[in-house]
C-alpha cells in the first residue's frame, strides 16, 4: 500500500474522526474568543491528548490549530477585535465591510478564503516540503533581517494615506519591541524593574488593547443614549455572486502564494502573512483606493494567506523539526513525548504520518468550513444586541481571555493601558497598524541586524544572494508606489485642458 | 455610516469630513516627541557593556527614539505649514460619554481588588452589573439574569474546561 493510500485510510477510523469533530468544534470556540490563541488551546489540550494514541492526538491538536484560524474570523469582521493575531489583518477590511452593511458577505467570504488558504498550504506540505525547508534552513541573520526589513515596508501599506502618523506609530511600535531583554546581550531594557515585561510587552494583551478595547472605549465616549446609531446591524447577502468571486481570485492566488512562503520561514505565522498580502494584494489591485475602506479582495488576500501559513509552518516543522510557529512548537512537544520525531528522517521513516497529517488538515478545513458557514446567521446575531451587552461582554472576555494566556492580572492591566493608548491614536487618527508591525518585527529585525553585522559587517547583507534579492524587493515595495502616484498625476495633468 | 479608515488601524469607527486644525494635529507630534525623550532618557540608564560586543544594548532604541523625534518634528512641520485641508475626523466626544468611560475604568480598578479577595463569580456578576449599568442597561433581566449568565459561561470556559486558576 501507498504511503498516500495508508496515511489516508487510517481517517476512516471513527475515534479519529470523533477527535476531528471535538477538535474543531474547541477550535471555533477557541479562536472566536478574543485572548484565547490556537496556541494556549493547543497547550492545554495536550496535557489531555497526550494519553491517547499519537493519531488521534494528533487530530485534537491539528483540528483545533485549524479551526481556530476559522473562529477568529469573526469577532475581527463584528467588533474589530482579532480572536487570535492571525487575524489581524482581516479588521483592516472586514469591519469596514461590516460597517457597511455587508457583515455576511464578508463572514462567508472570509471562511471560503480561509479554506482556500489552507488547502493551498496543505498542497504545499505534500508536494513542495522538503525542497521548500531546505531553501528555508539557509536562512542566516542577514536573510532573515532583509525578510523583516521587508515586512517593514508593509508600514506606509497599512497607514492609509497618513504616512507620518503611520511612520512614527511605527517606531513606537519598535520602542516598544526594544522593552525586555537585550537579544544579544541580556540586558534588561525599558523595564522599570517589573519581571513580567523581561520577556517584552504582552503581545496579546498589546493587540487586544489597540484594536478590541480601545474600540469600545471609543464607542463609549461618542454614543449618545437614545441615538440608534448601532453601526453594525445590516448583514446583506451572505454569499458570493459570481462577479464576487471574480473579484477574489487575484487575492486568492496572492494570499496562497505569500501565506505559503511566509508559513515556510521559522517564527513567522499567520500576523505577518495577513498584513503582508494583504499589502501585496493592494499593490497589484485596479482599486487600492478601496484597501481598508471594506474591501473584498483585501479581505480574501489577509485571510487566504494567514491559513496558507498553516500547511507552510507543518512543512517546516515536519521536516526540519524547527517549530514553523508557536502553535507548532507546542505539537512538537507533543510529538516527541509519543515517541515522533519530526526531522527530515520523518519522510523516509513514517511517510504515511505525513500523509496522515495532511489528511486531518483537509477534514479539519472541510469541517470548520461548514460550520462556519452553518454558524453565521447566529453568531452575526450578536450585533444585535444592545450597546451596553456588547460593551460589556467584549470587557470581561478580553479581560478574562488576556488574564488566561499566562494567568496575569499585569497583562489585562498592559491590555487596557493599550486600549488607552489605541483611543489616543483613534482620537487623532494615528494608524495603530504600524504599531503591531513594529512590536512584531522589532526584535527579529535588532538581533537579525546585529548579528549579521557582528559577523561580518555590512559586506555580509551585500554578498547574501538572497538578503540582496529581498532588500531589491523590499526597495521596489517602497519605490513603486510613488512612481506610480507621480505617474498617475503627469496623466491626469494633461487630460484637463483636453477636458475643458 | 462612512467608511473607516484603514483599520488595522483600529481606526475610528464613524468619522465625519471637518476641516482639520493645525492646532490638533500638533498633540500627536508632541505626544511622539514626549515619547521619543522619554525613551532617550530611559536608554542612558541602559549599561554599556563594553567590549562584549560592537553594539551597546542601548544603541537600538537610542536609534528608534531619534527616528520618533525626527519623525515627529516633521510632522509638527507639516501640520504648522501645509494648509489645513478637509480630512476624515473621529465622531466627536461626549462629556457624559468620557464619564462614563471614567466610571467603567474606576469599576474595573476595583474589581482588580475585589477579584483578590472574593471569589471569581462573585466579583465577575458585581463588575457585570456595574458596567451594564453604566451603560445604560436598567432592569431586572439586563441587571441580574445577564451578568449571572454571562458569568456562568466565563467560569465555565475558563475555569472549569480550561482549567484557568480563576
Amino acid at each position: 500500500m501507498s504511503p498516500l493510500v495508508a496515511g489516508f485510510s487510517s481517517l476512516l477510523d471513527p475515534t479519529v474522526l470523533s477527535c476531528i469533530a471535538l477538535g474543531a468544534v474547541l477550535g471555533m470556540l477557541v479562536g472566536a474568543f478574543p485572548g484565547i490563541t490556537a496556541t494556549m488551546a493547543v497547550a492545554l489540550a495536550s496535557g489531555f491528548t497526550l494519553t491517547l494514541d499519537p493519531l488521534p492526538g494528533l487530530a485534537v491538536l491539528l483540528t483545533i490549530y485549524v479551526s481556530s484560524n476559522f473562529g477568529d474570523r469573526v469577532p475581527a469582521i463584528l467588533v474589530n477585535t482579532p480572536g487570535t493575531p492571525a487575524s489581524i489583518a482581516t479588521t483592516f477590511d472586514g469591519y469596514a465591510m461590516a460597517q457597511q452593511g455587508k457583515a455576511g458577505l464578508a463572514l462567508t467570504s472570509s471562511a471560503f478564503a480561509s479554506a482556500v488558504g489552507t488547502f493551498a498550504g496543505l498542497l504545499l506540505l505534500m508536494f513542495a516540503a522538503i525542497p521548500l525547508s531546505r531553501l528555508a534552513l539557509q536562512f542566516g541573520p542577514a536573510e532573515m533581517f532583509a525578510l523583516v526589513v521587508f515586512g517593514l515596508t508593509m508600514m506606509i501599506g497599512v497607514s492609509g494615506g497618513r504616512v507620518v502618523k503611520g511612520l512614527m506609530a511605527g517606531a513606537f511600535g519598535l520602542l516598544l519591541g526594544a522593552v525586555g531583554r537585550d537579544p544579544i546581550t541580556g540586558d534588561l531594557r525599558f523595564t522599570f524593574g517589573l519581571v513580567e515585561l523581561s520577556d517584552g510587552v504582552p503581545f496579546i494583551a498589546a493587540i487586544i488593547g489597540l484594536f478590541g478595547i480601545a474600540e469600545v472605549f471609543d464607542q463609549i465616549i461618542t454614543h449618545r443614549s437614545g441615538s440608534s446609531a448601532a453601526p453594525i446591524t445590516q448583514f446583506g447577502k451572505w454569499f458570493p455572486t459570481r462577479a464576487d468571486w471574480r473579484t477574489m481570485l487575484k487575492p486568492l492566488a496572492v494570499g496562497s502564494g505569500v501565506g505559503g512562503v511566509v508559513g515556510v520561514v521559522p517564527a513567522t505565522g499567520g500576523d505577518i502573512a495577513g498584513i503582508l498580502a494583504w499589502d501585496q494584494a493592494r499593490r497589484v489591485s485596479a482599486h487600492p483606493e478601496k484597501f481598508g475602506k471594506g474591501s473584498l479582495e483585501g479581505l480574501t488576500a489577509a485571510d487566504t494567506a494567514s491559513n496558507a501559513t498553516l500547511g507552510g509552518s507543518t512543512t517546516t516543522s515536519l521536516a526540519l523539526g524547527i517549530p514553523g510557529d508557536s502553535v507548532m512548537a507546542v505539537m512538537i512537544g507533543s510529538m516527541i513525548v509519543w515517541g515522533i520525531q519530526p526531522g527530515p528522517s520523518l519522510f523516509t521513516r513514517n511517510p504515511e504520518l505525513v500523509y496522515s497529517i495532511a489528511g486531518i488538515m483537509i477534514v479539519a478545513t472541510l469541517l470548520a468550513l461548514g460550520l462556519s458557514l452553518l454558524r453565521m446567521r447566529s453568531v452575526a446575531k450578536l450585533l444585535d444586541l444592545p450597546r451596553h451587552f456588547l460593551w460589556t461582554i467584549i470587557l470581561i472576555f478580553c479581560m478574562v481571555g488576556t488574564y488566561a494566556v499566562n494567568n496575569s492580572i499585569f497583562d489585562v492591566g498592559v491590555m487596557l493601558l493599550f486600549g488607552l493608548v489605541g483611543l489616543f491614536m483613534r482620537r487623532f487618527s494615528i494608524p495603530a497598524g504600524p504599531v503591531v508591525l513594529g512590536l512584531l518585527l522589532g526584535k527579529l529585525a535588532e538581533s537579525n541586524l546585529r548579528r549579521a553585522l557582528e559577523i561580518g559587517g555590512v559586506s555580509n547583507i551585500l554578498t547574501s544572494p538572497i538578503a540582496v534579492a529581498i532588500l531589491a524587493v523590499s526597495l521596489l515595495a517602497l519605490v513603486l508606489p510613488a512612481l506610480r502616484a507621480m505617474r498617475q498625476r503627469r496623466r491626469t495633468t494633461p487630460a484637463t485642458p483636453v477636458a475643458e | 455610516m462612512a467608511a473607516s479608515p484603514p483599520h488595522g488601524s483600529g481606526g475610528p469607527s464613524p468619522v465625519a469630513a471637518r476641516p482639520a486644525s493645525p492646532v490638533r494635529e500638533l498633540i500627536p507630534a508632541l505626544a511622539g516627541i514626549a515619547v521619543a525623550a522619554g525613551a532617550l532618557a530611559l536608554a542612558a540608564e541602559i549599561p554599556e557593556k563594553a567590549g562584549l560586543t560592537s553594539f551597546s544594548p542601548r544603541w537600538w532604541p537610542e536609534g528608534l527614539a531619534f527616528l520618533l523625534l525626527g519623525l515627529s518634528v516633521l510632522h509638527a512641520v507639516l501640520a504648522l505649514t501645509r494648509p489645513a485641508a478637509a480630512a476624515e475626523r473621529p465622531a466627536a466626544a461626549h462629556r457624559t460619554g468620557v464619564l462614563r468611560l471614567t466610571a467603567m475604568l474606576l469599576s474595573i480598578l476595583g474589581y482588580g481588588v475585589l477579584w483578590y479577595y472574593v471569589d471569581f463569580r462573585v466579583s465577575t456578576t458585581v463588575l457585570l452589573i456595574a458596567l451594564v449599568y453604566l451603560g445604560g442597561g436598567r432592569g431586572w433581566k439586563a441587571l441580574l439574569v445577564f451578568p449571572a449568565i454571562v458569568t456562568a459561561t466565563l467560569y465555565l470556559l475558563f475555569g472549569v474546561l480550561l482549567k484557568v486558576p480563576i
